[in-house]
């Protein structure tokens, strides 16, 4: 390798090239994530087409660098650069959106069935700090999909999105340690309930009787 | 003798202009496609998910993702 090749190399080719490996290895991982999340256990392949395209733009790159078919064209690695960076960040963005959104609909699931006397007791996060924090997320997932759109990447918005479906992990974690907590207290709550509506059935039959008697003593 | 060097010798023809330029596509998945992954998924190595065709046709990647962002939190 000549001074030349090592400089294009150095200063033109490796910076972005580090980037898009390092954010690679955090898609695959998320990848794996995701299929074992899926209760379908079903495959993306438009996400596993992202990752081909990629190797297609660091391919036309390195044709490029080894001058083989074409020359050197600095501006040609560059724009391929950015879109192999893109195709990841694509890969990794449609990923996250699964994870998110199964996340999301797991922690709804397990919620749904108790009433909210029992989370406010058992659970006041959920309401307090939970919630408004899952409606929040709601609007920045919607939001993170429309920044991948415009065609925007950059590690320090998928980082970001990261960060919120690892808060998402995190919310349906705590649920699960507190679903026993919360079938216990639900049940409770049923047979209180319950022999509240017995009490309050027989006191309703005995104001009745005994009207029906005075009734009766006051005709005869 | 390079491998492309040797290619080119032999089958030469197949590399036609900038083969590697051309635009990258996005394949269409529906049924058909997954009955013949399903079918041929013997003859080749690859993700079991996939050769069983355990994967998101485009209308059920849609479809799924639309029912998953309606879901509401209690």
């Amino acid at each position: 390798m000549n001074n030349i090749e090592k400089d294009r190399l150095d200063k033109e080719i490796f910076p972005t090239l580090r980037e898009i490996t390092e954010l690679f290895i955090i898609v695959n991982a998320e990848i794996i994530r995701a299929e074992e999340i899926n209760p379908e256990k079903k495959a993306d392949i438009q996400v596993i087409n992202e990752l081909r395209n990629t190797l297609t733009h660091l391919m036309r790159i390195f044709t490029s660098y080894f001058e083989i078919e074409r020359d050197y064209d600095s501006e040609y690695v560059k724009l391929n650069l950015e879109k192999a960076f893109g195709h990841v960040y694509r890969a990794g963005y449609d990923t996250l959106d699964w994870i998110a959104l199964y996340l999301r609909n797991y922690i709804t699931n397990e919620i749904s069935p108790f009433s909210s006397e029992t989370l406010t007791s058992v659970f006041p996060e959920y309401y307090k700090d939970i919630k408004p924090d899952l409606e929040d997320i709601n609007n920045l997932i919607a939001g993170k999909r429309l920044e991948k759109d415009v065609g925007n990447p950059s590690s320090e918005n998928f980082l970001e999105y990261i960060k919120i479906v690892k808060r998402l992990r995190g919310y349906y974690n705590e649920v699960l340690q507190k679903k026993s907590s919360l079938i216990e207290f639900e049940e409770k709550l049923k047979k209180e309930q319950g022999s509240k509506i017995i009490i309050e059935i027989i006191i309703a039959s005995f104001i009745a009787f005994f009207f029906f008697i005075l009734g009766y003593l006051f005709k005869t | 003798m390079s491998i492309l060097e040797d290619y080119k010798k032999e089958i030469g023809d197949r590399i036609v202009g900038d083969v590697l330029d051309r635009p990258c596509s996005k394949p269409k998945i529906d049924e058909e496609v997954r009955d013949t992954t399903i079918q041929r998924g013997s003859r080749y190595r690859g993700s079991v998910r996939i050769t069983h065709g355990l994967f998101y046709t485009d209308k059920e990647r849609q479809e799924k993702k639309e029912e998953l962002l309606k879901v509401k939190p209690p």
